[in-house]
């Protein structure tokens, strides 16, 4: 190889290096940045409902049962009863599991570790370090109004 | 570093410059370089010289290559959306074309570099077929490069299928009955590619599982045989 620049002088091969390492910097920066948009979670990309507020049929939850739906991309759990209508997250907030209604017992019970929740998210019992968050819910007509 | 070692290589060059760059990335090739050289090896095979017959036509085989590494790392990336079922595939394809950022970007790339890399592949055995460098003792080598053609006409036409549309299933339906035209063993070869009767979830499951899983395995395979062997046996002579 020759020397590519004598002296001081701005040779011709130092400017053709710098614009190839221009460019191939620029490719590359471009790459990642469109890689890492392609790949990263948003609201368009994983396609879910993250909306204020989310509408359910009456009829999809019967006095006395429960049903989990995605409330601003993350899980809730909806439970009906005599009382009314409750929801809220239903990620445990020990270890992250999702947590179940135990028309029985009446309460809300976590299936890993057996922590205990009321339909207000207080925490009855077992190893839970916070209370269940809770969202408003209420009956309209025929639909259950969440949030 | 052991400079002195490598007095000769120390002109300033494009690659020194890369070599410095990658060197930048800090202690661990350091360590590294003494124990395995590999600022040697890299510039050996940056720098390693190609006859002087050697023309542009000679780059049809790398460019080749360069668009199956595009298909890889895009191929990866489809993967990350798309889903292999009958009812969630065309759905998932047209999710990753309207609402996946770049999602159309990954999709036209993977497309457009599919039918180049046929293209290209043809152009390099047109290469060595006129300037006659499959001959021996380069005869096996343009063996695994038949192989290499089948398994990239396999990538393309299993490809085919995944986006679940029309054109995509009639293609399929038209390309999988052609070997039932065979004597004897051909309505078995068809119900065998089809895993099944017809065209369904199955032929669906079996052709993502040999695009993704299988032709992939055996371009490796292919693929090292066919540069080692050129490696060791260098570029064919000037006509």
């Amino acid at each position: 190889m020759e020397e590519s620049s004598k002296g001081d002088v701005f040779g011709r091969r130092t400017f053709l290096d710098y614009m190839i390492g221009f460019g191939v910097t620029s490719w590359a920066l471009l790459t990642v940045y469109v890689t890492g948009a392609y790949l990263w979670p948003s609201k368009k990309s994983i396609g879910t409902n993250t909306e204020d507020s989310v509408s359910i049929p009456l009829s999809d939850v019967p006095e006395g049962s429960s049903r989990k739906i995605r409330y601003k991309a993350n899980p809730a759990i909806v439970v009906r009863t005599k009382e009314g209508v409750f929801a809220l997250s239903a990620v445990c907030p020990h270890l992250g599991c999702l947590v179940n209604w135990h028309d029985g017992e009446k309460l809300i019970e976590c299936p890993c570790h057996a922590a205990k929740f009321d339909l207000r998210g207080n925490v009855l019992g077992g190893p839970a370090p916070k209370p269940l968050e809770t969202f408003k819910a209420e009956i309209k007509e025929n639909v259950i109004k969440i949030g | 570093m052991a400079d002195n070692e490598h007095k000769d290589l120390e002109k300033r060059t494009s690659f020194r410059e890369i070599i410095n760059l990658i060197s930048l990335t800090g202690f661990v090739y350091g360590p590294l370089d003494d124990r395995l050289s590999i600022r040697e090896a890299l510039e050996k095979n940056l720098k390693k010289p190609v006859p002087d017959h050697v023309n542009w036509l000679f780059c049809f085989g790398g460019v080749t290559f360069l668009l199956f590494i595009v298909q890889a790392f895009t191929g990866v990336l489809l993967l990350m959306y798309y889903q292999p079922t009958t009812a969630e595939a065309y759905k998932s394809v047209v999710h990753i074309t309207n609402n996946v950022p770049f999602g159309w970007l990954m999709r036209g790339i993977h497309h457009w570099a599919a039918n180049l890399m046929s293209v290209f592949c043809l152009l390099h055995m047109l290469r060595v077929f006129f300037y006659g460098a499959y001959k021996a003792p380069r005869d096996f080598n343009w063996v695994t490069g038949v192989m290499l053609l089948c398994v990239t006409l396999g990538f393309g036409f299993t490809g085919y299928l995944l986006p679940w549309n029309q054109i995509s299933y009639w293609a399929t339906t038209v390309g999988t009955e052609v070997p039932s035209a065979m004597p004897v063993a051909g309505d078995l070869i068809k119900m065998l590619i089809r895993g099944g009767s017809d065209i369904s979830q199955a032929t669906l499951t079996r052709f993502f599982a040999i695009h993704v899983l299988i032709l992939p395995a055996a371009i490796a395979v292919f693929l090292i045989s066919h540069f080692l062997m050129i490696r060791r046996q260098g570029i064919s002579e000037a006509l």
